[in-house]
């Protein structure tokens, strides 16, 4: 298991953001987190990559401890993570963006930084200026902006979070390959997502959280005829 | 266990290898583009000579215009004879050098130092002190002068550590008003109010000995500056100065680079504060007030933002003005608020954006005449 999370606690003064998760996301895998708006899925993420320091509980990642990490820290030891609410670097250029990923990223790369960043570019198979601003850019770009950033620091683990939301269904075929040809690369996704059709048709495992506690956790199957999801997602009356 | 938790090395790489070829018929395409856009950019800049020396002039942080720039500031004194113009040349690079060391902070990590005048501050006492007390030469008490405002610049990079933007400015401030009441009140050190008199740099009265030293001061720090924020550094310090949250994502260590930045930058202030105590001869805790430190922000935001350069050229316009215009002396920080309030709504950018906008366009008219002929 490379990355595993042990009854994990996060609170926001009276509320409990993260009530005790624990989960386990095997290598190589597409892991998929669902729940509800505010069931603390990102507020889980920001736990796990060191964004936010947690309240209980512990995180392991490729068997280390990694409690209490810092963001920058758990990226040079291959977790990285992009964000709901794009975070662009506004003033530089879509290349410079992602040359920050592959210069920082993995410090002991061989490869020139300029040309790593050029290739991710490709790689992400959207078409980006090279030269623009990011702030010119619009928020769907800047989403693919982000994930080639992510992956320009040689990342084995990948979070993303609501990459598909704002896109248009017909994108969503080129997002599901892409996130394939990612994990075919040797990289270990997990995916936040609200678009059930996205994590329906690439994630092997899916955990559902609700008000911040895990309901659930297994292949698709197992989950989406989970009683319990169906409650949370349906309402109780929709339950059998 | 510990097997587990390093990376294997071998397999990261067959990683990346299996990235790029997956991305390598794109990639081709992308490098045609990229020469043929090299090639353009030779033919323009005229010959393969020039071209050259622009390279090596790069390489230390210098283009033609910057050097032109500094040869001629270098040779004004064996055409100007006027002591007064002399002595506004230096005010010039005092002020524009802090105006620079200023713009490596809040232009690239977007953090304004408000005790920088403290600082500097700092760095003149530490260097009138040493050389009164301990009697060493001036010289050596301009190091020590930088080397004290580094600590302080190291400390101020410490305390605001976990704080961004306005918090990070205003403890800064506080840091600054601190070491003023310290300087005003430690009477038996500083002389407090009464002034501190400064041992001078050289013993003629003559100014061309001290504008050759402060200009060999400004030309090493605009290169230093320049260097390192061309680099990886300068990366480091724009990624987290434009998104934080986004740097410390993708693994830069905010924590080491801002450090890094208050130091250096700190550090020049204290060089340049050693060298206005000698320069002047008279210290008085009003050198570390907060006004002084908005001139010095005024000229940096005049100048332009993250150029380094525009804030000494800001310098070499406006300090001359308030000199020759005596009777606008005493409305300085109104028409420099008024200054800084223009340019932040009018044209942000500053002088430098000004530049580069001037440079595209003989840039382009040069483009089509090539393209017509």
């Amino acid at each position: 298991m490379i990355l595993k999370t042990e009854n994990v606690v996060k609170r926001f003064g009276g509320l409990v953001a993260v009530d005790h998760v624990s989960l386990g996301v095997n290598e190589g895998d597409i892991f998929g987190i669902i729940g509800p708006n505010g069931a603390g899925k990102t507020t889980l993420i920001n736990v796990i990559t060191g964004f936010y320091q947690l309240d209980g509980g512990s995180v392991e990642f490729k068997g280390k401890d990694i409690t209490g990490f810092k963001p920058s820290r758990l990226c040079h030891m291959g977790m990285v993570r992009t964000f709901q609410i794009v975070n662009p670097f506004p003033d530089m250029t879509v290349l410079e963006n992602v040359k920050v990923g592959s210069l920082f990223g993995n410090e002991d790369s061989k490869e020139d930084p300029e040309e790593k960043a050029e290739r991710m570019l490709d790689f992400i198979g959207f078409e980006l200026p090279r030269k623009t601003l990011a702030a010119h850019l619009n928020s769907n770009q800047l989403k693919y902006l982000e994930l080639a950033r992510a992956l320009a620091t040689d990342c084995d683990v990948l979070i993303m979070d609501e990459l598909a939301a704002g896109l248009t269904p017909g994108e969503l075929p080129d997002l599901c390959n892409l996130i394939r040809k990612i994990r075919d690369t040797g990289v270990t996704v997990i995916i936040i997502e609200h678009v059930m059709k996205l994590i329906m048709e690439v994630c092997e495992r899916i955990a559902v959280l609700h008000y911040g506690e895990k309901i659930a956790e297994g292949s698709k199957d197992d989950v989406a005829n989970d009683a319990r999801v169906i409650e949370a997602y349906l309402g109780e009356e929709y339950a059998v | 266990m510990n097997n587990n938790t390093t990376n294997n090395p071998k397999e990261k790489r067959d990683n990346e290898n299996r990235v790029r070829e997956s991305g390598s018929a794109n990639k081709t395409v992308a490098n045609d583009t990229v020469s043929t856009g090299k090639a353009g950019g030779t033919i323009a800049g005229s010959a393969g000579k020039t071209g050259g020396i622009n390279e090596l002039l790069g390489k230390i942080g210098l283009g033609p215009l910057s050097l032109l720039a500094f040869v001629l500031l270098g040779l004004a004194p064996l055409f100007i004879d006027d002591r007064f113009i002399i002595h506004l040349m230096i005010s010039g690079m005092i002020f524009g050098t802090l105006a620079m060391g200023f713009d490596f902070t809040v232009g690239y990590i977007n953090i304004v130092n408000f005790g920088y005048a403290a600082i500097m501050g700092v760095g003149a006492y530490s260097s009138a002190l040493t050389v009164s007390r301990l009697g060493m030469s001036p010289w050596l008490g301009m190091a020590i002068g930088g080397v004290m405002a580094a600590i302080m610049g190291f400390l101020i990079g410490v305390v605001t550590l976990r704080l961004r933007g306005l918090f990070a400015a205003v403890m800064a401030w506080f840091v600054g008003l601190t070491l003023l009441a310290m300087t005003a009140n430690l009477v038996d050190l500083t002389r407090g109010w009464l002034g501190l008199r400064v041992r001078p740099l050289f013993a003629t009265p003559d100014r061309i000995p001290y504008f050759y030293t402060i200009f060999v001061i400004t030309v090493v720090s605009y290169i230093i500056l320049y260097r390192l924020t061309q680099g990886k550094m300068g990366m480091a310090f724009k990624a987290i100065g434009q998104n934080q949250e986004a740097a410390h994502s993708v693994g830069v260590n905010s924590t080491k680079y801002k450090i890094i930045n208050f130091t250096i930058s700190c550090a020049l202030a204290g060089v340049v504060g050693g060298f206005y105590g000698h320069f002047v001869g008279i210290l008085t805790p009003d050198v570390m007030h907060t006004r002084e430190t908005v001139e010095v922000l005024a000229l940096a935001y005049i100048g332009g933002r993250g150029s380094i350069w525009g804030g000494l050229l800001a310098a070499f316009i406006i300090i001359p003005i308030f000199e020759y215009l005596r009777p606008l002396m005493a409305m300085r920080f109104v028409i420099y608020g008024l200054l800084l309030m223009l340019v932040m709504i009018l044209y942000p950018g500053g002088l430098s954006q000004f530049f580069a906008f001037i440079k595209a366009q003989i840039f382009n008219r040069s483009s089509k005449v090539e393209e017509r002929a």
